[in-house]
């Protein structure tokens, strides 16, 4: 056991420092082989506004190529749907409905998630300047808007995974504010 | 000599005064002053809506047929240069900066235009309330949008106005700044012009200025050559309807004369005798101008050329005299001869006519007016004037053996008897099964634009969310604020009905112009700013908030308090737009007409309505004017039909002889109607003046064969005249039958088809039996 969990810090160490097969594209296309993935977040929202930090928890899931749900089930249910180019918000007992495309600083917003989830490199390169760290086994891909207007929402996206999973995402509006979400997939399936 | 002329210098004198009536006279061509008089409050909103509403000035504009990018690009190239044109006073096509205007003209005035700015809203404890929702928003998944307005707004006065002024109408999607069409295959303008809707030059040369601005854009813009424009609108219709009637009138009345003329030169071989024979038509028409203008004050353009369709029975009068003159006696004699029989023929058709003088439709007591005055006029000039004209020894040379067909008829004219009376009985049986869904039951059919145009309207409005409703609430108020302060009423009123579901929606005025009482109400409201701080600091008791995170709440609360209040003419144009459709000044005061979504359950909506305020339905306004239509079709029908018995009774005093005219004129009209509605077709409240001059044109028919006797060659004459004036009138009235425009093509076919029934039934019925031995 013990020299087993050598071999994985030495390869993560080794991932970390060099690794020339380790590409963007070739990260897209192991993510594009995700079928559908579920997970369980716990959310930190730390606002300029606010003197304590915001925390909820609840879960996510993910069915490609475009099916992206993330329910909160504390403080408050809430239920966010993505589908296509539609998204209905659930809270309070109300239900709203949109398209990207009427708000499309959103848009920005929940396609950078999508289209890193469905390994959509050509939809990220849209909207984003991206830049790759690490290897395959702790991977770090850094997203900033070109948009000055989502970027005023969104002033970077920190993905953080392993392989085909995504642990972390991370991000921060222009003034500051930041949002830290831990995110532990469960289930995964992949072609 | 001098007592032989008398009559033509009156003629010309009456002639001269008629035409400078003609030229002075007011031309209109509202559609609305062809319809009945509004009395109804619906019925005046929707007039207003239709006459001088911010609606009547839309024109609504696609782009297709080229890539998207190059149809966005297109698009808003466009738009910057219509922005520019004087002839717009409005151009919307989802671009970021109207858009963007629009959120900042709310955003700014959001005070004066929430109806959550009360001073409950302000107090602690509505202060702290805002607050804690605030703070779940900020947890949720809009947080990062709620972040960046709440400092400024923690009451939350903006994010309610985005829903309540998105009202019923959901607009069009936007990609890249660009209304699109739900298929991704056309983009989207919406424009206004500056112009009233019913001045159609102004509403043409608005166009034009589309048109053209659209081909210089596309002829800078690499690949989209083949860019197509697209456009309708009440403007776009009204000026369509009017060049496809000029043309069409114009093409139709100068094929229709030619065919009439044809068949006099080859009867008459004399174009003196063609011109004289116009004289009667030409001065009936000036007569009938002259003499509406007089008793109306406007002529309404479809009199003008509807009218003239309806007295060219006048040159079937010249045709009798012409035609009926021999050789050897002169037409004096001939008209001293013929002259009972025209004028009988005369009277009934303009007792016939005197029918449509009590019609509520405007349109039509004027047709009656025109008609009346014209026959008149017509038969008076063939009488008195024409005869003096007409040179010594004058007569129709080709006209000999023009009457064959009815002398073959008459020749076996007791089985050409027992067939039309078959006909007849089958027509009568077969009219009386069909039983009701005769009439014409879609006024839009009596336009002239093809179904292709008015599906693209339909298309193009579904697109831009700008369906016309189907049901409205209407009222009147004195004033403009007064018409806010019943639409502010009825704001709690038809929210409630929403929520309980007996409505889908609704748009009310007040939610873009709140009245400038319950403007100066809700800044009131306002507290000042040493007092709204320190309700505030109190209000963030318990709460997570950073005491100096709202700085931009105080500032703008502050300004609120002093800025303008906000008028029509402060509104951006898109709200500017959406008010002009609602609100309407009118002669009779402010109109207002208030689109409502689904209406689920009418009674319960108008139970809840305050006094004054009315539930309009637009299909029942509509079925309102048509069965005012099918009753006043009905009464000119059977009045019509009883003042040309009492007149045939008068004059020729035994039943017998009445019933020889009238029988055949009856059968006539009846295989006529059957023929025009059995196919599936439906009876116009056009072809119902089209019957009316069927009877008038026949009665002559009938008169002319009952007066005939044993003299042959006098007969021969007659039946000549008569086949003649049948030809002529088949002729014309079968061209306008190709019209496009529903009323040329009613009266034409109508026309053209009864007459020659009438024809028909007149020389098997009312003629006397052909003698053995001529």
């Amino acid at each position: 056991m013990r020299a087993k969990s050598l071999v994985i810090c030495g390869l993560i160490l080794l991932s970390a420092q060099t690794a020339p097969n380790f590409t963007l594209p070739g990260l897209m296309a192991q993510l594009a082989q995700v079928n559908s993935a579920s997970a369980s977040f716990t959310q930190t929202k730390t606002m300029a506004m606010l003197t304590t930090p915001l925390r909820s928890s609840g879960t996510l899931s993910y069915e490609a190529p475009d099916y992206v749900r993330k329910t909160t089930l504390a403080p408050e249910r809430q239920d966010f749907v993505l589908q296509g180019n539609t998204v209905t918000l659930t809270m309070n007992g109300q239900t709203k409905r949109f398209t990207l495309s009427q708000a499309p600083q959103l848009a920005g917003l929940v396609e950078g998630v999508r289209a890193t989830l469905a390994g959509d490199l050509p939809e990220l390169q849209r909207y984003y300047d991206t830049s790759l760290s690490g290897g395959p086994v702790h991977w770090q891909l850094l997203l900033r808007p070109h948009d000055a207007s989502l970027a005023k929402m969104l002033a970077w996206m920190n993905l953080t995974g392993s392989g085909d999973k995504i642990t972390e995402i991370d991000s921060a509006d222009a003034k500051g504010d930041e949002t830290k979400m831990l995110v532990n997939e469960t289930i995964l399936h992949a072609r | 000599m001098r007592d032989r002329l008398w009559p033509i210098w009156l003629w010309l004198a009456a002639m001269l005064a008629c035409a400078l009536f003609a030229v002075r006279a007011h031309y209109r061509t509202d559609m609305g002053d062809f319809l009945p008089k509004a009395h109804s409050l619906g019925q005046t909103a929707l007039e207003a809506q239709v006459n001088g509403g911010g609606a009547a000035k839309l024109l609504l504009v696609s782009i297709d047929g080229a890539s998207a990018p190059a149809l966005e690009a297109l698009n808003k190239t466009l738009a910057s240069r219509l922005r520019k044109a004087p002839e717009f006073a409005a151009v919307l096509n989802g671009d970021d900066t109207s858009l963007a205007q629009t959120q900042a003209f709310v955003w700014k005035n959001r005070y004066l235009l929430s109806p959550g700015t009360t001073a409950q809203a302000f107090s602690v404890a509505g202060l702290h309330q805002a607050l804690k929702n605030g703070l779940a928003l900020l947890g949720s998944d809009l947080g990062g949008v709620a972040a960046q307005t709440l400092p400024a707004d923690p009451t939350d006065a903006a994010l309610g106005l985005a829903q309540s002024l998105g009202g019923t109408a959901s607009g069009p999607q936007t990609e890249n700044g660009v209304w699109m069409s739900p298929s991704g295959h056309a983009t989207l303008l919406l424009l206004r012009t500056q112009a009233p809707g019913f001045d159609l030059d102004a509403q043409q040369r608005a166009q034009a200025v589309l048109t053209r601005d659209f081909s210089a854009a596309r002829l800078a813009m690499p690949g989209a050559a083949a860019a197509r424009l697209r456009m309708t609108g009440p403007g776009v219709f009204a000026v369509q309807t009017r060049d496809v009637t000029k043309r069409d009138v114009t093409r139709l009345s100068l094929l229709a004369s030619a065919g009439a003329v044809l068949f006099l030169l080859l009867a008459y071989r004399s174009p003196l005798a063609i011109g004289l024979g116009l004289l009667p038509v030409a001065s009936g028409a000036l007569a009938g101008i002259a003499a509406v203008s007089l008793v109306f004050g406007f002529v309404h353009a479809i009199t003008l050329g509807f009218g003239v369709t309806l007295i060219g029975e006048a040159l079937d009068y010249s045709v009798y005299l012409l035609t009926q003159t021999r050789q050897e006696g002169g037409a004096r004699a001939t008209m001293a001869r013929i002259w009972p029989t025209l004028r009988l023929g005369a009277l009934t058709s303009i007792a016939g006519f005197a029918a449509m003088l009590g019609s509520s439709f405007t349109g039509f007591a004027q047709l009656g007016v025109f008609s009346m005055a014209g026959l008149a006029t017509a038969v008076g000039v063939t009488r008195f004037v024409l005869p003096r004209l007409v040179p010594d020894g004058f007569f129709a040379r080709g006209a000999a053996g023009i009457g064959w067909p009815l002398r073959w008829v008459q020749r076996r004219q007791r089985t050409m008897q027992f067939f039309l009376a078959g006909v007849a009985s089958l027509a009568l049986l077969a009219l009386g099964l069909h039983g009701g869904g005769m009439w014409q039951t879609d006024l839009l059919s009596l336009s002239p634009l093809p179904p292709a145009t008015q599906a693209l309207d339909k298309a193009l409005r579904a697109q831009l969310g700008i369906i016309p409703p189907h049901d409205f609430l209407a009222w009147r108020e004195g004033s403009e604020q007064q018409a806010l302060a019943v639409s502010e009423a009825l704001e709690p009123v038809l929210a409630k009905l929403t929520t309980q579901g007996a409505l889908n929606g609704f748009s009310l005025p007040s939610q873009i112009l709140p009245s400038r009482a319950t403007q100066q109400a809700r800044r009131a409201a306002l507290p000042d700013d040493a007092a709204l701080r320190a309700r505030f600091s109190k209000a963030l008791s318990g709460l997570p908030f950073q005491a100096d995170a709202f700085a931009p709440f105080f500032q703008d609360v502050a300004a609120a308090r002093t800025g303008p209040l906000l008028t029509p003419a402060s509104l951006p144009p898109p709200m500017a737009l959406k008010l002009q459709s609602m609100l309407t000044h009118t002669d009779k005061g402010w109109v207002v007409l208030a689109p409502l979504g689904t209406v689920k359950a009418p009674t319960a909506v108008r139970a809840a309505l305050p006094p004054g305020v009315v539930l309009v339905s637009l299909n029942r306004q509509s079925a309102l004017l048509l069965r005012l239509f099918e009753h006043e079709a009905e009464a000119l029908a059977i009045c019509g039909s009883l003042a040309i018995l009492v007149i045939l009774a008068v004059f020729l005093r035994t039943w017998r002889k009445v019933a020889r005219v009238a029988l055949p004129l009856g059968a006539a009209v009846l295989v006529a109607a059957a023929a025009l509605t059995l196919g599936g077709g439906k009876l116009s409240i056009f072809m119902v003046a089209g019957f009316l001059l069927i009877v008038a044109v026949g009665s002559n028919y009938c008169l002319f064969f009952a007066g005939q006797g044993e003299d042959g060659p006098a007969r021969e004459r007659a039946f000549a005249s008569i086949m003649l004036a049948n030809l002529c009138t088949v002729a014309a009235y079968g061209v306008l039958s190709l019209s496009v425009i529903p009323v040329l093509h009613d009266i034409g076919e109508t026309v053209a088809l009864g007459t020659f029934l009438c024809l028909l039934y007149g020389a098997a019925f009312a003629a006397p039996a052909e003698p053995r031995n001529p």
